[in-house]
């Protein structure tokens, strides 16, 4: 008679640059994608997860968000319980974690989308969304560092586009 | 190096649903940034468009067919529902015909929903080019005219009519119920039906027999099949809602799907009481009562039956979102605000409470009572829409708002759209904005302060205040004696925080004090 055995507490995740991060398995399950994995793999697997399109520091990052909100509820079907929270708030502990480099800032954003972590890409998104506020399309520029790579022609046709599209 | 450019447009409009207020004003500035963005611009943009031959549409159906039609634009990839909202025909058309839609049609990449909303035929030119090129897309109908081609189509998803009848008010009359139920019964993608009643004096041109000849509803008998309908409308009050007529719709279709129920200014009482326990997923509730007005009488006696009636039906549905009822104000202190409070209070979203259409000619208040007790009963209220009357400051000659209303408002945390109609008299010949203007923008602010002043972080983006009344606009200039003719004139006011500074922004024909 088979005896059943408990999951290993641990899950190691293999990063894009060949990097293995031992985490405990609560923690990685912040992510719904790593969760589907394991359980896929059955509880008594101890195979390391590869995740292919996540780097070994913005997986440190990411685990590091999952660390501190490792206890919350998981994520609900219904959007009204995101909506209770203020929508414009980031709480404190949150707004510190995204004070880095808007590299890193974009990284942890396509990796919590990668990796299903809603949350996470929630307060990447109203980071994006704070530094965007009120600006102009050339303070847009200056911020994110984008090439204007319209000609003065193109640029004039969609200013008058603009105003028509206000209009309709 | 990762850039905002390099975000998809998924997460590219997640960031843009942080910024709701001012997402038209971001959408344009993103489309003068680069050609990246300008195109994730355009695909939120022009998501949904809609053209027609009247004179309000012509030239952005012009603009939207020239770039359409160009093969180096790249807008018809971002157009999902695609919206007709009006047009002459073929011959008679300025802008649009047939062959036009068969290649707007071709030139779409994804299209979600086509509506139809047009009162002439649809050439058959253009269903068969919508079936071939999208037959998993969801035809929408909104048209006053019998069309049984239109109405058997298979990709029929919504439907909103206008039924022709000889008399209104009727349990006897000719009509065209009993041709619609037919083709409403082989229907198998009807989910959105709303139901009207019009009169046709021509009707007798519609090749009428006896056997259409009946009480004014769907003559639904035993074996008939509805589609399950996810959102029924019944705008007609005159529609034969006897408890026999639902005991055999209740047998004719799956309740269970239905989410949304609407009856615009009217209660059904039998309907009510029929169906409490019987529609459990409904989501979304409309209705209205007109309450006694008589000398001695409370003005809550019409509530009472009205509201009541509802309230147990009300109550009986799993989780309320979103309630809309025309009333002419209400009396949260009474039953059965209290026990809706109960079973929704956690899941309300949405309350309207709007101005009977039976009442805006009448010369009364609108009567709103128990403002204070909204915050307890809806604490997570995100939309609010009150009629309220404001009330004459006799000292500084001006308007103020009903004692009490403001810091009632201003405790509902969580809300982001209030919007209020408030109704004022005449002053003898003074013109409206003579009256309002010298008042209005301090009554919009003195609302809006109320919000932050109680909690600074509060949700609130949009202030909506409608200023409105009756005025005689005169006879008519053949008219021999003098008739009373009245309009309504309003300015409206919006306030909005779209840069953390509220904006106040004055709609209406201000005429010389603009």
């Amino acid at each position: 008679m088979a005896t059943s055995t408990e999951a290993p507490k641990t899950v190691t995740l293999t990063t894009s640059d060949n990097a293995d991060i031992q985490v405990e398995r609560e923690v990685a399950e912040r992510s719904i994608l790593i969760k589907n994995l394991l359980e896929d793999l059955g509880g008594d697997s101890n195979e390391a997860i590869p995740i292919p399109n996540v780097n070994e520091a913005v997986m440190k990052k990411v685990l590091e968000w999952c660390e501190q909100h490792r206890k919350d509820p998981p994520a609900s079907q219904d959007d009204d319980s995101d909506s209770r929270k203020k929508s414009t708030d980031i709480d404190e502990w949150d707004q510190k974690f995204m004070q880095v480099d808007q590299e890193m800032l974009f990284e942890i954003i396509l990796a919590a989308n990668y990796l299903d972590i809603k949350a996470l890409l929630d307060v990447g998104c109203k980071t994006v969304a704070n530094m965007i506020k009120g600006k102009s399309p050339d303070e847009i520029r200056k911020t994110f560092n984008i090439q204007n790579d319209f000609t003065p022609e193109e640029e004039d046709q969609i200013r008058r586009e603009n105003e028509w599209a206000e209009d309709r | 190096m990762t850039g905002l450019e390099d975000l998809n447009e998924d997460i590219l409009f997640l960031v843009l649903q942080y910024l709701e207020a001012e997402r038209s004003i971001f959408l344009r500035r993103l489309r003068l940034v680069s050609w990246r963005l300008k195109d994730f611009a355009e695909s939120q943009m022009f998501k949904r468009i809609t053209v027609g031959d009247e004179e309000d549409l012509i030239d952005s159906t012009n603009r939207f067919i020239e770039r359409l039609l160009d093969p180096n634009d790249k807008l018809s990839r971002h157009v999902r529902d695609f919206t007709v909202a009006s047009f002459e025909g073929n011959d008679a058309s300025s802008c649009l015909n047939s062959s036009l839609f068969v290649k707007l049609m071709d030139g779409f990449q994804g299209l979600d929903s086509f509506s139809w909303n047009v009162d002439t035929p649809i050439p058959r030119d253009i269903l068969d080019a919508f079936q071939i090129r999208w037959p998993h897309t969801h035809l929408c109908v909104r048209t006053a005219r019998f069309d049984k081609v239109l109405f058997s189509f298979p990709q029929l998803y919504q439907l909103d009519i206008s039924v022709p009848c000889k008399e209104r008010h009727s349990v006897n009359t000719l009509s065209l119920f009993r041709k619609l139920k037919e083709i409403l019964v082989q229907s198998s993608s009807l989910r959105v039906l709303s139901l009207n009643i019009h009169r046709d004096p021509y009707i007798h041109r519609l090749g009428l027999a006896e056997v259409d000849r009946g009480s004014l509803n769907l003559p639904l008998d035993p074996g008939d099949q509805l589609p399950p309908l996810e959102e029924l409308t019944i705008e007609a009050r005159d529609y034969d809602m006897n408890t026999e007529y639902c005991g055999r719709w209740f047998e004719c279709m799956d309740w269970k799907k239905l989410c949304r129920l609407k009856f615009k200014s009217w209660c059904p009482h039998e309907f009510f009481m029929f169906f409490t326990n019987k529609i459990p997923n409904v989501e979304s509730l409309q209705f209205g009562y007109f309450r006694g007005r008589s000398r001695g009488i409370s003005i809550f006696a019409g509530e009472a039956q009205g509201l009541n009636v509802a309230g147990t039906f009300i109550i009986s549905v799993n989780s309320l979102r979103e309630l809309i009822i025309q009333a002419q104000g209400t009396n949260f202190y009474e039953s059965p605000w209290d026990v809706i409070a109960q079973k929704h209070g956690d899941s309300m979203r949405r309350l309207t409470i709007a101005c009977h259409d039976s009442d805006l000619l009448m010369e009364s208040t609108m009567d709103m009572k128990g403002l204070e007790m909204l915050s307890s009963y809806f604490p997570f209220l995100q939309n609010l829409d009150l009629v309220l009357s404001l009330t004459r400051d006799y000292k500084s000659g001006g308007y103020a708002w009903p004692a009490g209303t403001i810091t009632a408002l201003g405790q509902l945390n969580f809300l982001k759209s209030l919007k209020i109609s408030a109704r004022l008299q005449m002053e003898g010949d003074r013109p409206l904005m003579v009256c309002i203007l010298p008042y209005s923008r301090g009554l919009v602010i003195e609302l809006w302060n109320a919000f932050f002043e109680h909690d600074p972080t509060s949700e609130l983006i949009t202030v909506i205040v409608r200023f409105w009344r009756w005025e005689d606009s005169g006879p008519l200039p053949f008219e021999e004696h003098s008739t009373v003719r009245m309009r309504t004139n309003e300015v409206v006011y919006v306030g909005s925080k779209p840069n953390g500074e509220l904006k106040v922004t004055i709609h209406g024909d201000l005429g010389n004090l603009k």
